[in-house]
């Protein structure tokens, strides 16, 4: 009976008609594709960019401040 | 042409290596779609969107991760298993009308009469398993697909795929012998 079914498998199978390929790639030329999503960003590129963030405020307000007392002196 | 290099030329909007990509699959997806028991007409409508769906998401497919064969017969088990368990669906008999337009159209009349009742024989006892047996069936006579590929179209394990198979085939065995009784 094994053999029954494979023999009756083997005999079930359809075939695209002739032209199935050509009609599908011309279809697809109207269809646009879909575009990935940009990337989100994970929790420790958030965590890099914010410690950047705050080293960057920090050079900045020690510039000011060193450039006040520069101001001051003279 | 390798197919990993058409499938990231599609991902890029290259139709014709896509194109070469339809070519070598559909025989497999319509083989495929129509040993879960589907007739023709259906079988194309899923194998056409099968491969739109294809060539939308083709840039999420990742070689490295998946097989391209897998992923597209995974697409088109899965639209097969939908339409299947559409409540309203009509019912699959495509071993009476479509001997004739197939592959028994080069066959002798009493050979024809033969393949038509193989097909009736098989049609009636597909129609009486579970879509899901149906499709790892299917899957199982696919050509260079090893059981670890039908797993993944599965989404079980393999060992899971062979006993599930083992019991498909049982079920299949007995409902073809109460056919016969």
């Amino acid at each position: 009976m094994a053999d029954d079914i494979d023999q009756l498998m083997a005999s079930e199978i359809l075939t695209p008609p002739p032209d199935f390929a050509r009609r599908i790639t011309a279809l697809v030329r109207q269809i646009p594709q879909n575009q990935l999503p940009s990337p989100r960003l994970r929790l420790w590129q958030w965590a890099s960019l914010g410690a950047g963030a705050c080293l960057g405020a920090l050079r900045l307000c020690e510039f000011v401040f060193f450039a006040f007392i520069a101001v001051g002196a003279q | 042409m390798d197919i990993n290099s058409d499938i990231s030329q599609a991902a890029r909007g290259d139709h014709n290596a896509f194109g070469r990509i339809v070519v070598v699959h559909q025989g497999k997806i319509f083989a495929f779609l129509g040993r879960m028991g589907l007739d023709s007409a259906t079988a194309e409508d899923i194998a056409q969107e099968t491969f739109l769906r294809l060539w939308r998401n083709a840039n999420q497919f990742d070689p490295k991760r998946s097989n391209l064969t897998t992923w597209i017969l995974t697409i088109a088990r899965n639209l097969a298993l939908t339409h299947l368990s559409r409540p309203g669906r009509r019912v699959e008999i495509a071993g009476a009308s479509e001997v004739e337009d197939t592959a028994s159209d080069a066959l002798q009349p009493d050979e024809a009469l033969l393949a038509k009742q193989r097909r009736e024989r098989l049609h009636a006892g597909l129609n009486r398993l579970a879509p899901v047996d149906r499709s790892l069936m299917a899957a199982s006579y696919i050509e260079d697909l090893d059981l670890a590929a039908i797993a993944r179209i599965e989404g079980a394990t393999p060992g899971a795929v062979k006993v599930r198979l083992h019991r498909a085939r049982l079920k299949m065995r007995q409902i073809l012998e109460e056919d016969d009784g």
